[in-house]
């Protein structure tokens, strides 16, 4: 349950975040800030929750434009990176920028297990 | 323990993100391309971008409206013309930025700047061939008329303000996410518009339609072949040629003769000189058709003008669709991104349009420096001196170049140290030794005059001044007015030449041979009202051969002007609707003039096996219609084009520069020379002299074989289109932003000349009735931004031949009731 808030405010803090600010990366800076404040069970757990938030909020800002665009532009970017479909190129931009959010998030889950310990 | 797991947990996304935030070697900076919110996803446009809104500029005195119709063509009401071509910037900025952004650094030579030292021989050809020295010269002349020069600067000004430019650091105000896709993709920001950028452009467009000539190739030749070869191959007239001023003109010069005077010019023996650049023989793939009907010959009894310019067909396109407002200037056509006023179109009064004169005005000339400091070079008795010209060549990730270009009176050293300008060059004289380029383009002119004037133009008297501006690249100017009249004019400024001077490398110690003055602009060739009702151009010779003036063309079209001559004669009672067609017109006059011959040559049709019968059937069957699906014309096509490599191998040496014969004379010559002749014997093989009867078989079996193979995993790849293969690329060349096969007929020679990259860029057909109708098309879009759904949103229409109404508002209201948005600038 904890986990679940705890993604469910990390998906609209970093929504907020990557749709005003025009840092690209700024999402490890959020992701730091909540593996330090969530204080999960473990470090995979972090990592996981992390994952999900990143994942989400790229995939879901992509489709928000994607939708509105018809898929214009993301399948000619598919196609340039030689990628099956918009969706592949998503999914896979998304699943990586959710493994740096991840490891940033750990990080932050064992400076605060430090500073506690 | 957990210190290393925080460290190693923030090292590794660090790492990571700074690589993805500015790049790895020629790969963009990968985090900020994908940011969902302001990387390439800021390009996918959504209909929001569709919405009116109201535009306050810095400078207040910028007022007017621009409505953008359904499909997102702009018309630009303004009261005053500094306004009115502030938001022509603007609004072309607006949607095609990129495009004139690389199109003006290609011109000047600065594409190292952007993609590295492959680049370099590129710019160097670009710096060598002077394009920025002829863009200063424009600019010259263009300061010394104060209205034209307030046009292009407040072009400029509107331009620069939509980037945002800082007036005092000259920087881009953009954002990241604003900026066109392609400089996400390649790695730049966008830099701030000048004047001189516009002059590039059409510098651009000078050296597209002018920057060919065969004087290297045709010294060698003529040292080569026979005379009686040479002049069968390479003649500057011949019988059967239908011009484009009808003979009914007379041409009664006081003084013509006098101009002319004689120089015996030595052709030289030039092995590939080429050390610099590789010229590119795109030569035969532009050209354009443009005609007007008098009433007379039309249905409604208003005159028909029609026009339809065949360039590399990109995307974005190269023209950009536009309408004009101001006062009583009401003008409708197409413009090019980069260069304010509209390039081809009418008004309420007059319609024009143009073809490539494709006569040569550019000499090449032997340059004999005193000593190598080349500071004075030989003319006559005495000593020229030179001006030495320093381009800098900046490069991405190496260091930067400095490329001296020497400038003799006659134009740009293009040359220098030439490797074997003789046969047997003296060592010592190497050094000594050039070659000078003397290229119209490269002198001062105000081509944008012409346009400014055309677009106010209301009778042949105007249309008459306008074009006198019109210098390089000379142009077929059509003209049609609401008053009845009919005109066509070869204008350009063309140098006054003695027989055959300029055909070959001249010598440029030589005062005789240099040029002696131009050609009187009344005595360019022109006609208005010609008795057979209408007037005609593709690129053909301008006049018969009573014109008492020299020329020579590094590529006169032979085909497309007897087809839409024969068709407008036999036509009366024309409408739109019979203009369409004849621009779709897919015959292939070439073809039915050799294909005959090729069948009779070949003999027993079935000596070899069944399928190859089967060919020879739809060969003998064919109407000469190089139409979509059909498998005549790729049979034909690669028998053809094998048949001509195999005839002309004598010229397949890569060391020497040679031309082949065209395809006219081709054909002329397998018509007229014996079988026997030496040329049509391969060289690759010497135990047999093989007659022009075996070069047909070779080829036929060989197209068999090619056709087969082939048509192996998909017999459609036989079909003409997917033969031809079509396409239409993104300018940077990205297939994924292309159009790639697009199904159209046609081809090189054929009135409807879409070829693999070149074809009708632009169709127009306008009825010059009160209000004026007209139609037209081009196959790209309105936007340039790839992420757009009116990026390439006219293709598929220009592919099946359809045509769009032109919308030319008679004022701001009537716009406004058709408008999808309105962008309103107070």
């Amino acid at each position: 349950m904890k986990s679940i808030l705890i993604i469910i405010s990390g998906i609209i803090l970093c929504f907020i975040l990557q749709s005003y600010l025009p840092i690209w990366w700024l999402f490890v800076v959020c992701t730091f800030v909540i593996g330090y404040l969530a204080k999960l069970s473990s470090g995979w757990k972090t990592f996981f929750a992390a994952w999900i938030i990143v994942f989400i909020t790229w995939i879901a800002l992509y489709i928000a434009k994607d939708v509105a665009n018809e898929s214009i532009m993301s399948n000619k970017m598919a196609n340039l990176f030689s990628m099956k479909s918009n969706y592949w190129l998503f999914g896979i931009v998304s699943a990586v920028m959710g493994i740096l959010g991840g490891l940033t998030a750990v990080a932050g889950y064992y400076l605060s297990k430090k500073n506690t310990a | 323990m957990r210190f290393i797991k925080i460290i190693t947990c923030l090292l590794i996304p660090g790492i990571v993100i700074y690589f993805l935030d500015t790049g790895i070697g020629t790969l963009p900076p990968l985090g900020k391309l994908m940011d969902p919110v302001h990387g390439f996803m800021a390009n996918a446009e959504s209909n929001k971008t569709l919405q009116s809104s109201s535009i306050h500029l810095n400078d207040a005195s910028i007022k007017g409206n621009v409505i953008m119709d359904e499909r997102l063509v702009p018309h630009i009401f303004a009261d005053d013309e500094r306004s009115l071509y502030y938001l022509q910037g603007y609004v072309t900025a607006r949607y095609r930025l990129w495009q004139m952004d690389i199109q003006t650094r290609a011109a000047a030579g600065r594409l190292s700047e952007l993609f590295g030292p492959k680049f370099i021989d590129y710019d160097k050809e670009q710096r060598r061939k002077g394009m920025i020295y002829g863009a200063e010269q424009a600019l010259y002349t263009i300061k010394s008329n104060p209205k034209l020069e307030a046009c292009i600067q407040a072009y400029t000004d509107g331009v620069n303000a939509f980037m945002e430019i800082d007036a005092s650091t000259q920087e881009c105000g953009l954002h990241y996410a604003d900026y066109p896709i392609e400089f996400k993709l390649l790695n730049y920001q966008p830099e701030a518009w000048t004047p001189l950028k516009t002059a590039l452009l059409l510098k651009y467009m000078a050296s597209t339609l002018t920057g060919f000539d065969d004087d290297i190739e045709m010294s060698n030749l003529k040292k080569l072949l026979s005379e009686t070869d040479f002049n069968a191959l390479y003649p500057d007239y011949t019988e059967g040629i239908d011009p484009i001023i009808p003979s009914e003109k007379k041409y009664d010069f006081k003084n013509a003769s006098s101009y002319t005077n004689v120089t015996a010019t030595t052709p030289v023996y030039f092995k590939k000189v080429l050390d610099i650049f590789e010229e590119q023989h795109a030569k035969n793939q532009v050209g354009s058709n443009n005609w007007a009907l008098s009433g007379s010959k039309t249905k409604s009894g208003y005159p028909l003008l029609c026009n339809d310019p065949h360039l590399q067909l990109n995307l974005p396109s190269l023209w950009y669709e536009i309408q004009l407002h101001m006062g009583d200037m009401n003008c409708y056509g197409v413009s090019l991104p980069g260069a304010p006023a509209i390039v081809i179109g009418f008004n309420d009064y007059i319609a024009w349009g143009v073809t490539n004169a494709q006569v040569d005005v550019r000499d090449w000339y032997t340059i004999t420096f005193k000593d190598e400091n080349k500071s004075e070079y030989q003319y006559g008795n005495e000593w020229k001196k030179t001006t030495k010209r320093v381009e800098t060549i900046q490069v991405r990730g190496a260091k930067t170049v400095v490329d001296t270009v020497i400038y003799t009176h006659y134009g740009p050293v293009v040359y220098e140290n030439v490797p074997a300008t003789r046969e047997q060059p003296l060592k010592d004289k190497v050094a000594r030794e050039g070659m000078a380029m003397r290229w119209l383009a490269l002198e001062k002119s105000e081509e944008v005059n012409t346009f400014y004037l055309l677009n106010r133009a209301k009778n042949y008297d105007e249309y008459r001044d306008a074009i006198s501006y019109f210098s390089c690249p000379a142009q077929n100017f059509i003209f049609a007015s609401q008053s009845g009249d009919i005109a066509i004019t070869q204008q350009g400024k063309f140098p006054l030449k003695s027989k055959e001077q300029g055909k070959f490398v001249l010598n440029g110690a030589n005062p005789a041979d240099d040029y002696q003055g131009y050609i009187p602009f009344e005595q360019n060739p022109t006609i208005k009202n010609p008795s057979r009702g209408f007037c005609a151009s593709a690129n053909q010779h301008p006049t018969d051969s009573t014109y008492p003036y020299y020329y020579t063309s590094f590529d006169f079209e032979y085909y497309r002007n007897r087809v839409i001559n024969s068709a407008l004669t036999n036509m009366s009672g024309a409408t739109i609707k019979d203009m369409q067609q004849l621009q779709q017109n897919n015959f292939n006059l070439s073809a039915s003039e050799v294909l005959p011959l090729m069948l009779e040559q070949l003999g027993d049709p079935c000596r070899t096996n069944e399928k190859a019968c089967e060919k020879l059937t739809a060969l003998k069957q064919w109407n000469f219609e190089n139409n979509v699906a059909d498998l005549a014309p790729t049979y034909y096509q690669i028998w053809w084009d094998t048949l001509y490599n195999l005839m002309w191998d004598e010229m397949n040496d890569s060391t020497i520069a040679y031309v082949k014969p065209n395809l006219y004379f081709s054909i002329k010559a397998m018509h007229t020379f014996p079988g026997n002749h030496p040329l049509f014997d391969n060289k690759i093989t010497t135990e047999k002299n093989e007659t022009l009867s075996d070069l047909v078989l070779q080829s036929f079996n060989a197209m068999i074989a090619i056709t087969d193979s082939l048509a192996l995993a998909d017999k459609n790849v036989l079909q003409w289109y997917q033969h031809k293969h079509t396409n239409i690329m993104h300018i940077s060349q990205i297939p994924a932003f292309s159009k790639l096969m697009v199904k159209n007929g046609g081809y090189r020679n054929i009135v409807n000349a879409t070829s693999e990259t070149h074809g009708p860029s632009w169709r127009m057909i306008v009825e010059l009735s009160s209000p004026v109708n007209a139609k037209g098309i081009y196959p790209g879009g309105q936007s340039g931004n790839p992420g757009s759904k009116y990026y390439d949103n006219f293709v598929e229409d220009w592919a099946a031949g359809n045509y769009y109404t032109l919308l030319h508002f008679p004022n701001l209201e009537t716009a406004k009731k058709s408008a999808l948005f309105t962008l309103t600038f107070n």
